[in-house]
C-alpha cells in the first residue's frame, strides 16, 4: 500500500464522519477501485475503472492522452495494443473537483520473460507440470498450465518448443501436443492425431516437425510428423531410422539425432524441409543423446556410447558437423565415459559426465580434462547454458520434487537453488 | 440346510459373535482352535471369514478385506492389480497361502487378489503380524490363508450364484459338493466379466481400456481311507484377460492375460497323539503382456513353475505340550522374455512348540532355518503368548522375519541384481482383547524394524561402479532402505437389539507410521489412518448392512510432497430370502457401492468408480 492510498484513506475517514447525503462536498476519492500503483493487463483483457467518491459529482471526464474518451462515472478500458497507458479521471461539482491518474500496463502475459522449467512428472500415475521463474529468479510460479487452464497438462512432458507467441508442449505418454500462448499459458489447441510416442518439436518455414518413436515394440515405424504450424493440420510423415529424438534447425535443414529409443542408434538424419525428404544420414558415435548449434553455425553432436551392461560397451564421443557440407569435421573420443547433456552458449560448449560439468570452447582442439563445475545434482536430468549462466536440473530419487541449480559459469558460483516439480527435464527462456 | 440360507450374508457375522460368546468362558477353546495356523498363533490377532460371508460378498475379496480388517490394498483400479498390505509393509510382505501352500508369485512376490475367485474357497483367515515360521518366506506384515474344507458327513449340495451390476458386470458361479462317509467331491466353475467402462470422476475421460473377464475351475477330492488316513486332492485353475486401465493423463491400449494353475496332493495320517501331514504341490503362473492389444503379435511373456514338498509331524507329548516339526523342499523356476530360464531350490526345517502352562497361560516358541542355493537366510525365531485375566486376554508376540528377493528382483534381464540379500525384520506386538456377552474389543500395538528392504531405484555412479546393470540412471533393485513401522489397531464389535431386531455394530481403526529411516518420511502409499465401520441387521427375511470405509491421505512421492487425497466410502447392501418352492430358498440381494458418489483413487491419477449397483441371486439346494 502506498502513501497516497493511506492518505486518501485517512482523508476519507475524516470526510466520512461528517458526510450527509444531501450535502454536496468538495469531491474526494474514497477508493480508486484498484490496488497497487498500476494495473497490469494481458493484451485483449479489459477493466472497468470505477472510483468511489465521497459526494455527488456533477460531471466526469476521462482522458487517455489528451483525448476525452468518456464522461460517465466509470470507464471501460479495453487493451488492444501493448504499452503503458495513463487514464486521467476528472470529477467535479459545484464545490470543486478532483482528479486521479490510472496507469495501465498492457503486456503480452504474465509469463513474458523469465524461465520456464518443464517437469515431466511421474510415469502413468500423475501429471507433468510447468514452472515459471521471473528473470531474477525471485518469483516462482508452480504448475502454471494447471493454474491457467484448470486441467492437468498430461503425462511425461518430454519437451517444449517456443515459437512465435506459442509454446508447444510435447506430452510423450499422453500422445499429444498442447499448444498454449507462451505468455499467458492459456490453452489454444491440442494436437492428438498422428502422434505415437512424440518426443521433440521444431519449426521451419511455418511447418511443425515432431519426432515420434512410433510403437516402442516396433523398430521400423519411427517418423517425423509434419503439421502446418498455423492451422495445425497434419500434412505428412517422414519415415526415419530408429529412435528419433532431439532436432536442430539450420537454414532449411532439419537435423534429427537418433538416440535409438529403447535400443541404440548412431545416426543423424538430415532432412531437406523444402522437399520433406531425408537427404542423407550422418553416422556419428553410438547413442547421440544431445545436439546444439554454436555461434559459427556448426552443429555439435554428443554421443553417450552404449552402456556396459549390454556387453557391447562403446564410449562417448563429441562431433562437430559442418552444416554446409553435412560432413563430420571433427571427432573427439572420450575414453571410459558416457557423457550427456550437451549445451552451447555462443561459442562455449558444456557437457556432463555423471554430475560433473565440463566446459570447452568451440575452437578447442582437445577435450577438457578438468571438471569445470561439480554440480550438487544427485541425478542430473538436464543442462542448459544461456547468457553466462548454467542451469542444471536434478531429478533426485525420481520420486520426489527436483531442484534447479543455477550457476554463473565463469565464476562457477551457485547463483540460486530452486525446488522444482517432479523430474525437471528442461529449461527454456521465454523472451 | 435351509436355515443356513435364511441366515445369508451378515447373519454369519452375528453367528460368529454369538458362538464366540459361548466359547469365551474357556480360554482353551479361544486360543487353542482346531487348525495348525491358529494353534501356534495364540499371541496373534486372527480374523476369520467363513464360507457364507465369502459367497454372499457382492464385492471383490479386496473390498471385503478392506472393509472388515485393518488391511489396505494398493488397487490400480477395478479388476486391476490389487495387493494387500499389513501395517505399512509392502504387498510382497503379505504371505498368501492356498490350503497351506504359499501362492505369492515368485516373479513379483505378490498375490493379485483380483485373480482370486472368492466363491472357490470356504474359509479365509487373516493373521496380522510376522512370525512366518510355519509359512516360509514373505510374511513380514502378515498372512492371509485361503482354505477349502473337506467333510465326510454324507451331504450333497448345489450352490448357484449369479449377479449383474453396473458397467455390464456379470458374475456366475456354480458349485457342487457331495460327501459320503468315505469320499468327498467338490467341483466349481465361475466366470466374471465386465465392460468396466466407468467415467473418471468429472473429467471427460472414461476407463476405456478396463474391460476384463476371468474364468475359474476348482475341484476338491477327499478320500477317507481309514479312520487314520485321509488323502485329498485340490485343484484351482484361473484364466483371466484384462485391459490395463488408462490414467487421467495417460491413455492405454495394453492388455494382460494371466493363467494360474494350482494342484495339491495331501496325505494326512492321524493316530493317537500324532498327526503326520504330507503335501505335494505344483503351481504354475503365466502372464502375457500386450503393449498394444490391437497388435496381438507383439507381446511379452513370463511364467513361473513352483514345486513344493511339505512334511509336518505333530506330536502331543501330553495334554499341555504339543510339538510340530516340519521340512519344506521347494524348487522354483522362472522363464520369460525378460527372465532367462532361472531356478532356485531351497529347503527348510522348522519346529514349533505349543505349551499350555495353565488354563490361563499359553505360549508358543518356533524356530526355522532355511537353506538355498542362491542366498543366505538368517535363522528365524518367533515367540508368542496369551494370558487370560478376567474377561481380558493379553497377547504378545515377537519374531524375526525375512523375505527372499523375487525372480524379477534377482534375474530381470540386465537390470536384475543376483547379489540381493533377503529383506529381514524384527518385530514385536502387544495386544489386549476383551470378550463379554458378545462384545468384543481389542487393541494392538506393533513395532517392526526392517532392513535391507529392496527398492528399484535409478543407478548412481557408485552403483554402476559396483556392477549394477543398465548403466547410470537405469532402474535396478537394491537392498537400500531401512524402515520402521509402528502403530495402533483398535477393534470393537457390539451386538445389540432394538425391538427384538438384532444388530451388530463393528469398527476397526488403525494408525500406522511407516517411515523410511534415512529420509524420515512416510513410505509411499501407506495411509496413516484407516478405519471402517459396519452396521448389520436381520429382520424377518431381510438382512442388510451399511458400511463406511475411511482411508487417510497417502503420499505418492518420497519427500511426501504429493499425495492421494483421503476419502470416505459408504456402501449399502440388502438381501431378501424368497419363498421359493420345496427346499429351494433363493436369496436375492442388492448392493450399492459408493453411495455418495465420492471421487476417489487409491493410486494417484487412477480414479475408482462412482456410485455403482449390483444385483445378486443365490440358490442353494
Amino acid at each position: 500500500m502506498n502513501i497516497k492510498t493511506i492518505l486518501i484513506a485517512c482523508i476519507t475517514c475524516v470526510f466520512l464522519s461528517c458526510t450527509d447525503d444531501d450535502v454536496i462536498l468538495v469531491p474526494q476519492i474514497q477508493s480508486t477501485g484498484v490496488e497497487g500503483d498500476f494495473i497490469e493487463l494481458t493484451i485483449g483483457e479489459s477493466i472497468t475503472l470505477s472510483p468511489v467518491l465521497n459526494t455527488k459529482v456533477v460531471s466526469y471526464s476521462w482522458l487517455v492522452g489528451e483525448v476525452e474518451v468518456a464522461t460517465g462515472a466509470t470507464y471501460l478500458f479495453e487493451s488492444s495494443n501493448l504499452g503503458t497507458y495513463k487514464v486521467l479521471m476528472n470529477a467535479s461539482n459545484s464545490m470543486g473537483e478532483v482528479s486521479y491518474e490510472y496507469i495501465i500496463k498492457v503486456i503480452k502475459g504474465k509469463y513474458l520473460g523469465g524461465i520456464i522449467v518443464t517437469n515431466e512428472g511421474p510415469f502413468q500415475n500423475g501429471s507433468a507440470s510447468v514452472m515459471h521463474l521471473s528473470d531474477d529468479l525471485s518469483v516462482v510460479t508452480d504448475a502454471i498450465y494447471k493454474k491457467e487452464n484448470g486441467l492437468d497438462v498430461g503425462n511425461i512432458l518430454q519437451s517444449l518448443l517456443l515459437h512465435g507467441d506459442q509454446a508447444f508442449l510435447v506430452l510423450n505418454n499422453s500422445q499429444k501436443i498442447e499448444v498454449v500462448n507462451r505468455y499467458t499459458f492459456i490453452n489454444e489447441n491440442t494436437i492428438s492425431e498422428h502422434l505415437i510416442n512424440p518426443r521433440y518439436a521444431a519449426v521451419i518455414n511455418d511447418k511443425l516437425y515432431v519426432s515420434n518413436w512410433g510403437d516402442t515394440g516396433v523398430d521400423t515405424d519411427d517418423y517425423i510428423a509434419v503439421f502446418d504450424v498455423e492451422t495445425l493440420d497434419y500434412e505428412m510423415s517422414i519415415s526415419v531410422v530408429l529412435g528419433p529424438e532431439n532436432m536442430e534447425v539450420i537454414g532449411n535443414t532439419l537435423y534429427v539425432a537418433h538416440q535409438g529409443a529403447y535400443g541404440y542408434n548412431n545416426k543423424i538424419s538430415v532432412i531437406n524441409t523444402l522437399t520433406n525428404t531425408v537427404a542423407s544420414e550422418i553416422t556419428v558415435g553410438d547413442v547421440p543423446n544431445s545436439m546444439a548449434v554454436d555461434s559459427e553455425g556448426d552443429l555439435w553432436v554428443l554421443c553417450g556410447g552404449i552402456p556396459s551392461w549390454t556387453g557391447n560397451e562403446t564410449f562417448g564421443s563429441l562431433h562437430k558437423i559442418n552444416a554446409a557440407t553435412n560432413v563430420v569435421s571433427t571427432t573427439f573420443n572420450m575414453e571410459n565415459a558416457h557423457p550427456g547433456y550437451l549445451t552451447i552458449d555462443g561459442g562455449t560448449i558444456f557437457y556432463a559426465k555423471g554430475a560433473n560439468v565440463y566446459m570447452m570452447m568451440n575452437t578447442a582442439t582437445e577435450l577438457p580434462t578438468n571438471v569445470h563445475i561439480e554440480t550438487e545434482a544427485a541425478s542430473l536430468y538436464s543442462l542448459t547454458a544461456n547468457s553466462g549462466h548454467l542451469f542444471a536440473t536434478d531429478a533426485k530419487d525420481y520420486a520426489s520434487k527436483g531442484t534447479l541449480f543455477v550457476y554463473d559459469y565463469l565464476t562457477k558460483e551457485t547463483v540460486s537453488t530452486i525446488t522444482t516439480g517432479i523430474l525437471p527435464n528442461g529449461v527454456y527462456f521465454n523472451n | 440346510m435351509n436355515k443356513f440360507i435364511i441366515i445369508a450374508f451378515i447373519i454369519l457375522t452375528l453367528n460368529s459373535v454369538f458362538s464366540q460368546d459361548k466359547k469365551v468362558e474357556e480360554l482353551e477353546e479361544v486360543i487353542l482352535p482346531s487348525s495348525k495356523l491358529t494353534r501356534y498363533s495364540v499371541g496373534f490377532k486372527i480374523t476369520k471369514f467363513n464360507d457364507s460371508i465369502l459367497k454372499s460378498n457382492h464385492q471383490s475379496l479386496s473390498a471385503l478385506l478392506q472393509n472388515e480388517v485393518a488391511i489396505y490394498f494398493k488397487s490400480y483400479g477395478v479388476a486391476m492389480l490389487s495387493s494387500p498390505s499389513f501395517r505399512g509393509t509392502g504387498a510382497s510382505h503379505t504371505a498368501v497361502l492356498w490350503n497351506g501352500i504359499p501362492m505369492n508369485s515368485t516373479l513379483n512376490g505378490q498375490t493379485d487378489f483380483n485373480l482370486i475367485n472368492s466363491v472357490s474357497i470356504d474359509e479365509m483367515t487373516v493373521r496380522a503380524g510376522g512370525g512366518s515360521i510355519l509359512f516360509g518366506s514373505g510374511a513380514i506384515g502378515g498372512s492371509i490363508h485361503l482354505k477349502n474344507k473337506i467333510d465326510f458327513k454324507g451331504q450333497q449340495s448345489h450352490h448357484f450364484l449369479s449377479s449383474y451390476g453396473s458397467y455390464a458386470t456379470y458374475k456366475v458361479n456354480y458349485r457342487f459338493k457331495s460327501s459320503t462317509k468315505k469320499m468327498f467331491t467338490q467341483i466349481g466353475f465361475g466366470r466374471m466379466s465386465s465392460e468396466n467402462d466407468y467415467k473418471y470422476w468429472d473429467t471427460d475421460t472414461y476407463n476405456n481400456n478396463g474391460d476384463f473377464f476371468n474364468n475359474n475351475l476348482n475341484a476338491v477330492l477327499g478320500f477317507k481311507l481309514s479312520e487314520a488316513h485321509v488323502v485329498s486332492l485340490y485343484l484351482d485353475a484361473t484364466q483371466s484377460e484384462r485391459g490395463l486401465s488408462n490414467t487421467i493423463t495417460a491413455p492405454s491400449a495394453s492388455k494382460q492375460d494371466d493363467e494360474n494353475f494350482k494342484l495339491l496332493l495331501e496325505w494326512k495320517y492321524r493316530k493317537n497323539s500324532m498327526t503326520s501331514m504330507l503335501k505335494l504341490a505344483y503351481l504354475y503362473d503365466q502372464f502375457t503382456y500386450y503393449a498394444k492389444r490391437s497388435s496381438p503379435n507383439l507381446f511379452s511373456v513370463g511364467d513361473s513353475k513352483n514345486s513344493l514338498l511339505k512334511y509336518q509331524l505333530e506330536y502331543s507329548l501330553n495334554t499341555a505340550l504339543r510339538l510340530l516339526s516340519g521340512i519344506d523342499v521347494s524348487f522354483n523356476q522362472g522363464d520369460g522374455d525378460s527372465l532367462e530360464a532361472v531356478h532356485r531350490s531351497s529347503y527348510s526345517v522348522y519346529s514349533l512348540l505349543n505349551h499350555r502352562v495353565s488354563h490361563r497361560f499359553h505360549y508358543d516358541v518356533s524356530v526355522r532355518k532355511e537353506f538355498s542355493n542362491t542366498y543366505k537366510i538368517p535363522f528365524l525365531f518367533g515367540i508368542d503368548a496369551a494370558y487370560k485375566y478376567g474377561d481380558f486376554i493379553y497377547k504378545m508376540n515377537a519374531s524375526r522375519n525375512y523375505r527372499v528377493p523375487t525372480f524379477n528382483d534377482l534375474y530381470w534381464a540386465v537390470l536384475g541384481n543376483p547379489t540381493l540379500k533377503p529383506e529381514s525384520s524384527y518385530q514385536g506386538e502387544i495386544g489386549i482383547a476383551f470378550n463379554k456377552k458378545g462384545i468384543e474389543a481389542s487393541a494392538n500395538t506393533f513395532y517392526i524394524a526392517s532392513k535391507d528392504l529392496i527398492k528399484w531405484s535409478p543407478n548412481s555412479t557408485d552403483d554402476v561402479l559396483n556392477g549394477a546393470g543398465g548403466g547410470l540412471g537405469a532402474w535396478t533393485p537394491k537392498n537400500i532402505y531401512k524402515a520402521v513401522n509402528y502403530g495402533l489397531e483398535l477393534g470393537l464389535k457390539i451386538p445389540f437389539s432394538i425391538l427384538n431386531v438384532p444388530f451388530v455394530s463393528q469398527a476397526n481403526y488403525s494408525y500406522t507410521i511407516a517411515e523410511d529411516v534415512a529420509k524420515k518420511k512416510q513410505l509411499l502409499y501407506v495411509p496413516k489412518i484407516k478405519w471402517n465401520y459396519k452396521l448389520s441387521t436381520q429382520y424377518q427375511k431381510f438382512t442388510g448392512f451399511y458400511q463406511v470405509l475411511y482411508r487417510g491421505k497417502s503420499y505418492t512421492t518420497s519427500d511426501n510432497s504429493y499425495f492421494v487425497a483421503n476419502y470416505t466410502l459408504h456402501n449399502l447392501g440388502i438381501n431378501y430370502t424368497l419363498k421359493g418352492f420345496k427346499k429351494v430358498r433363493p436369496v436375492i440381494g442388492l448392493q450399492v457401492n459408493n453411495i455418495y458418489n465420492k471421487q476417489y483413487a487409491v493410486i494417484s491419477y487412477r480414479p475408482m468408480p462412482g456410485t455403482n449397483y449390483q444385483l445378486q441371486i443365490q440358490i442353494k439346494i
